[in-house]
């Protein structure tokens, strides 16, 4: 699939501009030879993590920030939230550049990270809170009517005075959230939020998230949960291999592989070989049920039902958009 | 100045706080824990005790005048580690979970967030056997000897602070340590192997041994400087040696500053 350049209608509130970021990583054998030797003397390799990506993200947005494993993800939203300095490039967040000036630039940030707890595991979540509101310089007044507004919205009003431990991991995240916004940030970066939660804590979550949206915040979500992108992000920057692979919005991703359908084709006569051009079969169901992706491009839909009655007679068919998270597929590999 | 010191202290104090809930969901542990620190730490005073009574002891040091110097190196190590050393762990802990970087997410210096979280009370055991050590040492030696007395008080409360700032060079620069050597477990033991030449007067070493000690790793400044001060017997290399030991806590600031600059954390 051809780059497509995100666009920006509003100002934009992050400008990322040819970001690199090279690790020396060191490589050793698995064999006790090579263990041994490695202790005396490792090889080095460089790898380019992030090479040279671009974009920008407009005030109030909620980009979805996709890509496999190893992708370059992280590294990206280290270097945005300055916790990491970049080989080269330049980035500007709310104008300015994440890795100077940090303390100054992480006041008017927020990040929620699915795997790592800023909560401390034996006080209860309402400590914490208060630990972030001297951290933060939070005016009192300001500060309980945030949380007040927090607590409500998130539902979670008897839990903050339980132990952190003694949380679900839906609660624990519901605080993760309000640890997060108390300080009412501009931009906040979300890294897999919805791991491991259940339907009902991801509904609850999602509903924030868009809330916040709601009300100004910009959120750039990384995740795997493809649900989570569905139901929150309008754009999408996809990253494979350190590079932007896609950039757009949600229909713009759709659209381009909506090239492709999916055709769940039920027969009169059992299909033998399918041979024709723009037409892939993916799976025989059963004798008479196959399971077809159409490249309409090359074959039109109307054309490829009649040849298909004629051919094999049609009990039934089923067209679907090919599902996003095959789309995800095609742009990973 | 003022606001912004007063602003520390008081995001300090809160994270102490925090800690010190923390530590208190399970007391009898930290029972058990400030006992056995205090007891630990009180080894080396009841073996000079045995080695007093029984006749031997360090050249031109009475009995009580080298308790008063063991029970300055445990008060100095009673403030910096509940305060200082427990930086080490949690700091390990961060990188190796890769959990570092939240706390550069924070709009403060990461060395106070750190200290702050890693409050360790038990450790306040070390500082209780030291005061009582030097509270049964001190009636017993003559104090300033021949000079003022209040100068020789003062001269040790100063030598203190600096004996307490040396110990958070060493939290700091162990600290430091910990970003590379993740697995370093023995960077306690290297140090109390080192630190425990505090323990000793001075004329016990050789002089090159002597040379080590204030020069290259400021050891003396933890104890024997302070007493000596105390009882009125300053040491004739004290500004050279109290200089190196600001050096050599200026220098551990930059090497921090440096690892907290590479520090790249572990993957996403």
């Amino acid at each position: 699939m051809d780059r497509q350049a995100g666009t920006v209608a509003v100002e934009p509130i992050i400008s990322v501009r040819t970001l690199r970021k090279t690790y020396t990583t060191f490589e050793r054998g698995s064999t006790f030879a090579e263990t041994l030797k490695s202790v005396f003397w490792r090889k080095t390799r460089e790898v380019d993590a992030v090479r040279g990506i671009s974009f920008a993200i407009g005030a109030g947005e909620i980009v979805g920030f996709l890509g496999p494993n190893g992708a370059g993800k992280s590294t990206t939203l280290k270097m945005l939230t300055g916790v990491l300095y970049p080989s080269d490039g330049e980035a500007t967040v709310l104008g300015m550049t994440p890795w100077h000036d940090r303390k100054r630039y992480v006041a008017h940030i927020g990040a929620v990270f699915g795997q790592k707890s800023q909560l401390m595991w034996d006080i209860p979540p309402l400590d914490a809170f208060h630990m972030n509101r001297a951290i933060y310089r939070l005016d009192p007044a300001r500060f309980e009517h945030t949380l007040q507004t927090l607590v409500t919205l998130l539902d979670v009003g008897d839990q903050v005075r339980k132990p952190t431990r003694q949380l679900s991991l839906g609660e624990r995240m519901k605080c993760e959230f309000i640890m997060a916004m108390l300080h009412e940030p501009k931009v906040v970066f979300l890294d897999e939020p919805t791991i491991g939660l259940d339907v009902f804590a991801k509904e609850r979550i999602r509903g924030f998230i868009r809330e916040m949206n709601a009300r100004g915040t910009t959120f750039i979500l990384t995740t795997h949960d493809l649900d989570d992108i569905e139901q929150l992000a309008r754009r999408v920057i996809v990253i494979n291999h350190g590079c932007v692979v896609f950039d757009g919005d949600m229909a713009a991703l759709q659209h381009g592989v909506g090239q492709t359908k999916r055709i769940r084709l039920a027969t009169a006569r059992p299909p033998g070989e399918i041979d024709l051009p723009g037409v892939t079969l993916l799976e025989r169901i059963g004798e008479t049920r196959v399971l077809l992706e159409l490249d309409v491009r090359r074959q039109p839909l109307p054309a490829f039902v009649r040849w298909a009655d004629d051919a094999f007679g049609i009990h039934d068919l089923v067209i679907e958009d090919v599902p996003i998270e095959d789309i995800i597929k095609t742009l990973y590999a | 100045m003022i606001a912004r010191l007063r602003d520390g202290l008081a995001v300090y104090f809160c994270l102490l706080r925090g800690a010190l809930a923390a530590r208190m969901t399970d007391r009898a542990d930290l029972g058990i824990s400030m006992i056995i620190m205090l007891l630990a730490d009180l080894v080396v005073p009841l073996t000079t005790l045995l080695v007093y009574q029984h006749g031997a002891g360090f050249t031109g040091w009475q009995r009580d005048e080298a308790l008063l110097l063991q029970a300055t190196f445990l008060i100095a190590k009673g403030i910096a580690f509940p305060f200082c050393f427990g930086m080490i762990w949690t700091t390990t802990e961060l990188v190796r979970e890769g959990t570092f970087e939240l706390l550069l997410l924070k709009p403060r210096s990461t060395l106070l967030l750190l200290l702050g979280h890693s409050f360790q009370p038990e450790d306040t055991g070390k500082l209780l056997g030291g005061i009582a050590l030097f509270c049964l040492a001190l009636p017993n030696v003559t104090i300033g000897a021949d000079a003022d007395s209040s100068a020789a008080l003062l001269g040790f409360a100063a030598l203190l602070l600096l004996a307490v700032l040396t110990l958070f060079g060493f939290a700091l620069l162990m600290t430091c340590l910990s970003f590379v050597w993740i697995g370093n477990s023995r960077l306690q033991e290297i140090f109390d192997a080192v630190s425990a030449f505090a323990l000793y007067p001075h004329g016990i070493f050789t002089r090159s041994a002597l040379g080590w000690l204030t020069w290259v790793i400021p050891v003396s400044v933890l104890g024997y400087l302070p007493a000596s001060v105390l009882l009125g017997r300053p040491d004739p290399a004290l500004p050279l040696a109290v200089g190196g030991a600001l050096c050599f806590v200026l220098v551990v600031i930059g090497l921090w500053r440096m690892m907290l600059a590479r520090y790249a954390s572990a993957g996403g």
